[in-house]
């Protein structure tokens, strides 16, 4: 038996499935052949090592408890939080789409907390796709401070939703799994979103692709397991 | 090694509890979270490298499982149901960590404190070994990871791992021999010196 022959039967070997015959032969090659015998070592090791595995499980003692009261939510109201969650985490980030494309974000600024008349600045016109010029003063202050844009915008709404995480991770409020896992998903569709309203800052023309949006928007990262 | 009888025994006890946990009961409940809660979160932490992801994950199998109680079939073993289930939701989690941070699957990553206190009992070149094992199987892929978890680790049979993996038996034997080469390949560096000290100290 050569190196090459052995090396074959290593798996069969360690799996305890080699024929005594084999077994034999192997065993005869591993005693003359050092690079042989020290490969099936590595391998032997490496199960022990993985067997004693001493990774102590550091759930805390009230694991159970909290688990517990988990299931004591009601099933009927914890899946209609989680139903919303699926449908209104997507539709709110589509909706962060459409008015980033529709420039409402750029068009507001706050100054101090009141209500101030801005001039509009020259934009691209939808239908023309040429200038548009516009003396119409706008009404700005429903979203963001001063010069702030829809990016960040979602900016802040993305670290609003990570401290929400974050307090339930540090037990500051009732572990979701479910509730999180929808959380993370629209945090990604509100970045995707994030990312083509800074594009569009950029790239005036950019907004008037509407398939863009639309493919962002499905174009969810995780594929979540189905429901048991 | 438990003989047949002691594990049909144990198999029909945890039949009861599980019919007992359908019902209702929490304390059957609890009794299957204490009973599979540290092998699972050893396999979990070990799959997803993070301790309040193992967590949440461990809590997420946990209510998954027990929200599904009814489509539990009762020809597998409990934990294998629940592996299955924790195995899948690793890998959403997985997944979604990539997309988010963008983190290189197989990153190398520092050693968590477990080892630590392993290695002061044992010598430095059995510890090193020890290390270089782990960060090598930090670097397979996850279901070869899973494979070798549940294969070295939790002791589970080909036909068991194909169940969790949701996947053909040959899969799992060619996840295993790959996962083999990889290994082998990723400990070339470790040196004789460092197999012979570990081969001493476990006998």
């Amino acid at each position: 038996m050569d190196c090459h022959q052995a090396r074959q039967l290593f798996d069969a070997y360690l799996d305890g499935e080699l024929s005594p015959a084999l077994a034999t032969e192997l065993g005869a090659h591993r005693l003359r052949c050092p690079a042989c015998r020290q490969a099936l070592a590595l391998l032997e090791v490496t199960s022990h090592v993985i067997a004693s595995d001493q990774e102590a499980s550091r759930l805390g003692g009230d694991f159970e408890d909290r688990l517990l009261n988990c299931l004591d939510m009601p099933v009927r109201r914890w899946r209609q939080l989680r139903r919303w969650m699926y449908v209104a985490g997507p539709l709110a980030a589509a909706a962060v789409i459409g008015l980033a494309f529709l420039g409402f974000f750029d068009h507001r600024q706050r100054v101090a907390g009141h209500k101030v008349e801005v001039p509009i600045a020259p934009q691209v016109d939808r239908a023309t796709g040429g200038a548009r010029e516009s003396s119409e003063p706008l009404l700005l202050n429903e979203f963001g401070n001063a010069g702030e844009s829809g990016a960040t915008a979602i900016d802040l709404w993305v670290r609003e939703l990570q401290r929400s995480l974050e307090a339930r991770r540090d037990g500051r409020e009732p572990v979701k799994p479910d509730a999180d896992q929808s959380i993370l998903q629209l945090i990604d569709l509100l970045r995707s979103a994030r990312d083509d309203s800074a594009a569009a800052e950029h790239f005036p023309g950019f907004d008037d692709s509407p398939a863009s949006g639309a493919e962002d928007a499905g174009d969810s990262p995780d594929v979540d397991i189905e429901d048991l | 090694m438990r003989d047949s009888d002691q594990i049909s025994r144990e198999r029909a006890e945890e039949q009861r509890v599980v019919q007992r946990a359908r019902a209702g009961d929490r304390g059957a409940l609890r009794q299957l979270v204490e009973a599979h809660k540290d092998r699972l979160y050893s396999f979990v932490r070990r799959m997803v490298r993070n301790h309040h992801d193992a967590e949440e994950i461990c809590q997420e199998a946990f209510l998954k499982a027990f929200g599904a109680l009814d489509a539990y079939c009762s020809a597998y073993r409990f934990s294998t149901w629940l592996f299955t289930i924790a195995y899948r939701v690793c890998l959403n989690s997985l997944r979604r960590r990539r997309a988010y941070t963008g983190e290189v699957e197989f990153a190398t990553l520092s050693l968590p404190g477990g080892e630590a206190g392993a290695a002061a009992a044992e010598s430095e070149e059995a510890a090193r070994l020890r290390e270089m094992v782990w960060e090598a199987v930090d670097r397979l892929s996850p279901p070869q990871r899973a494979t070798v978890l549940l294969f070295y680790r939790h002791d589970q049979s080909c036909h068991e791992i194909a169940r969790v993996l949701q996947v053909p038996v040959a899969t799992v034997k060619s996840h295993l021999h790959r996962a083999r080469a990889r290994l082998r390949q990723l400990l070339v560096p470790v040196t004789e010196g460092q197999v012979r000290a570990f081969c001493n100290l476990t006998g």
